[in-house]
This record gives structure tokens, C-alpha cells and sequence, in this order.
């Protein structure tokens, strides 16, 4: 397989990552399931970042910044974990549709 | 480079398991081997420093933090209800842009690699601290606030 075939396989799996992530933010009602989709879709992102640094030679810049978005990933996450486990103190559920005190 | 695309599909499919398994735990694991198959993806890209990252942090890390968080989680919750037949369409119009995007895609590649590749490529130490340093700060920036944030969540005040 020549460079040009794998860098449309990649473009191609780029769009069925993101769409799986975003299927998942649309329809899931569970938090945790929620920052999966969110997962998912910076997965694409990264591999859109590279295959595109690939494409024009500059991977190590791909790379870079790549890593900036795993750290800014990962924070991601805690933060959201750790909001998720209070609304659960709070609420008893990790259902979405449950996050609705503030109107009682 | 059959190999390759076995790590695509494995990508895919497990990334697709995450999202439709109803066990949580089993998603979150999913997750993780998903990352794996990212790692292994960047790797065969010639991308070492991303795939370490991507090995330690989103593999080992973010998978250890959802199963933390899974088994704080009672058991009758994990197993939520979702309604999701009122979606049953959308992966019908997800695929019919993918198929759209399988012919008229290729412009995107195209287009990069029409872009003129600037100047010698650089090491990643260099690009990290003399090219990016900008980026390193936002990185601290935004580190510091996430653990300001889990303080706040977590930390005992003093009442």
C-alpha cells in the first residue's frame, strides 16, 4: 500500500472515530458514558494530527502537539470524573436527565 | 501493512464495543484496548513520542481513572436504561457520509499534500521547549487548574 492509500484509510477512520463519538454524546444519558464518546472523538483527533503530519512531513510538530492534547485530554477527564462522582453524592444517579435539582 | 489495517479495524471495533457495551466496566476497558491499537497506530506512523504518551496517559491512566470511578459507582446505576431507539437512524446518515466521504474525501488529502513542507524537520525536545514553550505554559495553565478543580471537589474545608 502506497503512502497515498494509507493516508486515506486514516482520513477515513478519522470520520468514523468522530462519529462514534459524537453518536455516543447524542444518545447516551450515562455520564461516564458521555466522556467515553468525548474519548473517542480526541482519539480521531489525534490520528487526524498525525496522519496529517505524515502527509506533510512534519511529524514531530504533529507529535507536539499531540501530546499537548493528551495532557489537556487527561485533565479533561479527572475534572470531569471528579464532577461526576459529586453529582452522584448528590443526586444518587449517574442518569443526565437526573441533574435537574435546581429547578425543585 | 496487512497488519496496519488489522490495528484500524481493531481501533474501530473496539472503540464501537465502548460505546454499546452496557457494563461500564467492560466499556472502560474497551477504552483502554482501543488505545492500545491507537498506540500501536502511531507507532507504525513513525510518531514514537505521541504513541508513549498516548500508551501511558490515555491507556494506562484515563483507564485507571474510569474503573476507579466504575467501582465507586453502585451496580443497578451502571446498568442505566438508555432510550435509544429514537436514534436508531442516525448511523444510517452517519454512513451515508461516510460513503460520501470515501469518494469526494480525497480533496482533504489532496489539499495536504499540495502544502509546502517548511524548512528541515525538527526534534521533538526542540519543538517542545524552544519552538512550542507557549504550549508547555498553557499545559502547566491548564494542569494546575485541574488540580485546583479535584481540590475543590475533594479537599476537607475548615468548618
Amino acid at each position: 500500500m502506497i503512502m497515498a492509500d494509507l493516508l486515506r484509510v486514516n482520513w477515513f477512520l478519522v470520520v468514523i472515530l468522530a462519529f462514534l463519538g459524537l453518536y455516543c454524546l447524542l444518545v447516551s444519558r450515562n455520564l461516564l458514558r458521555l466522556l467515553i464518546g468525548i474519548e473517542i472523538l480526541s482519539k480521531g483527533c489525534i490520528l487526524a494530527l498525525v496522519s496529517s503530519g505524515v502527509a506533510i512531513g512534519k511529524v514531530n510538530t504533529a507529535q507536539t502537539l499531540a501530546i499537548t492534547m493528551i495532557v489537556v485530554e487527561v485533565v479533561v477527564v479527572a475534572v470531569a470524573l471528579g464532577l461526576i462522582i459529586r453529582a452522584y453524592g448528590a443526586t444518587g444517579s449517574i442518569d443526565m436527565w437526573k441533574l435537574d435539582k435546581l429547578k425543585d | 501493512m496487512s497488519l496496519y489495517l488489522l490495528l484500524l479495524v481493531a481501533l474501530v471495533l473496539f472503540s464501537l464495543l465502548a460505546v454499546v457495551f452496557r457494563n461500564m466496566l467492560l466499556a472502560a476497558i474497551s477504552l483502554g484496548v482501543a488505545s492500545v491499537a491507537l498506540t500501536l497506530i502511531l507507532f507504525a506512523l513513525s510518531a514514537p513520542w505521541a504513541a508513549t504518551f498516548e500508551l501511558s496517559v490515555c491507556a494506562g491512566l484515563i483507564t485507571v481513572l474510569f474503573v476507579s470511578a466504575v467501582s465507586m459507582i453502585r451496580k443497578e446505576e451502571l446498568f442505566l436504561k438508555e432510550g435509544r431507539a429514537r436514534f436508531a437512524l442516525l448511523p444510517f446518515f452517519f454512513l451515508l457520509f461516510g460513503i460520501g466521504f470515501w469518494f469526494f474525501g480525497d480533496r482533504f488529502a489532496v489539499a495536504l499534500r499540495g502544502m509546502p513542507t517548511l524548512g528541515e524537520q525538527v526534534g521533538v525536545g526542540i519543538l517542545l521547549w524552544s519552538v512550542r514553550s507557549h504550549d508547555l505554559l498553557g499545559q502547566l495553565c491548564i494542569i494546575l487548574a485541574g488540580v485546583l478543580a479535584i481540590k475543590a471537589f475533594f479537599g476537607r474545608g475548615r468548618d
